[in-house]
């Protein structure tokens, strides 16, 4: 389904800019945007896989921190479309903009000064009509993931279990990153319950994902919410209000343009 | 052009041959390792040691990083496996090396830790920025092959190296009686050159499109 999702991405001739591109189609800067998280998520798929085939609860555990972070990014676009605030949509903004100054720090300190970033940030705000030439405040990856699916407390028990496991938890059980043995444990109960949080992360970036691409101008992908809608029903209201809302969102949307034959 | 694009073909054939040797050095490794963590169990009072445990630990994130495919997207599907397992194995190598009173190797260590870190760390923390960049800098734009098989290959050798300190340690503390045969083995591939000359890697990246 991130395959089908990724569809409508371009890799090729647009790939994305972190702002978009002024006149570029804002569907395609959508989709492509988002497309980065659900192409780095295909990425670690394959490896959540073996690591399951083969009892690796540590494996399973590292990547899904990696997809945690995705499914949190690609979200915290979604929140704006769903929460329609504008304080959401400033935290969202702030965040970009942090997270563009401090990777250009990082990776480009050689060719560019720090002031210079300031500057580039200071001038987007203005082509978005906001003038304000202070830093972005500091975002944390435990901020970005609080509105996942197990937020901040799923993410830090991957972080500390299996992320970077501290020497006193290796004697303890596998799901909190304890490693008795070289065996692999068939412990059923734990994999169930990181696969069980990761797919359900997974739906709801696919489902944000779609919410972006519609609230940017683009169809309802109908193979998708009907996947998602059938995924959904199989769980009920365990996945809670926001799969109600953003399904209710999507749904209404549907009929508006494509109505059923039925 | 045909002479350039058949260098760089070259250049990224014995950089993806040389990956998959250490790879699968890596994997003699783990099965080795098997060997030592039984005897090490059966000598109960090392089996709960650190540097038993740590190793443990290591094992399974080698073990995954053995099956991976290494196809074009490698980098990414590993960096987690490497990562963590670098992370137990840092404190071991570094007692080994300060035991062994080593100031330049522990010197060039520490560099390739700090590199290290700051490479992987890339690739466990997706931002929309960082992705935009290219393969081997943590990103999903294309790569220059030559960078990004030379970050696989550097990273691939440095576990493997780690790994094998790890286990010396382990083995020499517990007494395993095969050990020398295994530290004469692996001495033959452990300090193995970076495939590429310093200017012939220059001369590539420089000229990469």
């Amino acid at each position: 389904m991130i395959q089908h999702s990724l569809s409508g991405a371009d890799f090729e001739d647009s790939f994305p800019d972190i702002f978009g591109e002024p006149d570029g189609d804002p569907v395609i800067v959508t989709r492509n945007r988002c497309g980065l998280f659900l192409r780095k998520t295909e990425l670690h798929l394959p490896a959540i896989l073996r690591a399951h085939e083969d009892n690796n609860i540590h494996s399973l555990g590292v990547h899904a921190r990696v997809i945690h972070e995705c499914v949190a990014n690609v979200q915290m676009a979604g929140s704006v479309v769903r929460e329609k605030t504008p304080k959401r949509l400033d935290w969202y903004m702030n965040a970009l903009e942090y997270d563009y100054q401090r990777t250009l720090l990082s990776l480009e300190h050689r060719n560019i000064r720090a002031d210079e970033i300031r500057d580039k940030i200071t001038d987007l705000r203005e082509r978005t009509g906001r003038r304000d030439d202070r830093p972005p405040n500091v975002v944390r990856i435990t901020d970005k993931v609080e509105m996942t699916n197990g937020g901040r407390d799923w993410y830090e028990h991957l972080s500390e279990s299996f992320g970077h496991t501290p020497e006193n938890a290796l004697t303890g059980l596998s799901f909190n990153g304890g490693v008795a043995s070289l065996d692999p444990e068939v412990d059923d109960i734990s994999f169930a319950a990181l696969l069980d949080t990761l797919t359900c992360q997974i739906v709801s970036m696919l489902l944000d994902h779609e919410l972006l691409v519609v609230a940017a101008g683009g169809d309802s992908d109908r193979v998708l919410l009907d996947w998602v809608h059938d995924f959904m029903d199989r769980l009920g209201s365990a996945m809670g209000p926001y799969w109600d809302q953003a399904s209710e969102m999507l749904r209404g949307r549907t009929v508006r343009q494509e109505p059923t034959d039925a | 052009m045909l002479n350039r694009e058949r260098t760089h073909d070259e250049a990224e054939s014995k950089l993806k041959s040389g990956c998959l040797r250490f790879r699968g050095r890596l994997r003699w490794l783990n099965e080795t390792h098997r060997d030592v963590d039984d005897f090490v169990r059966e000598a109960k009072s090392l089996s709960g040691t650190r540097h038993a445990l740590r190793l443990r630990k290591v094992y399974f994130h080698v073990r995954a990083i053995t099956s991976c495919p290494m196809g074009e997207w490698a980098l990414h599907a590993m960096a987690p496996d490497i990562r963590a397992a670098a992370e137990q194995l840092e404190p071991i190598v570094r007692d080994h090396i300060v035991d062994g009173s080593d100031n330049a190797a522990l010197s060039k260590r520490r560099k390739h830790y700090a590199w290290r870190e700051k490479r992987l760390a890339r690739f466990s923390h997706p931002t929309p920025t960082l992705l935009i960049y290219p393969g081997f800098a943590g990103g999903l734009h294309d790569a220059c092959p030559v960078l990004y098989l030379t970050v696989l290959h550097k990273l691939v050798q440095g576990l493997t190296t780690d790994y094998f300190m790890g286990l010396d340690v382990l083995a020499e503390e517990a007494g395993y009686p095969d050990w020398p045969e295994v530290r004469d083995a692996a001495n033959q591939f452990l300090w193995e050159p970076y495939p590429l000359r310093p200017d012939e890697f220059s001369r590539l990246v420089n000229t990469s499109t």
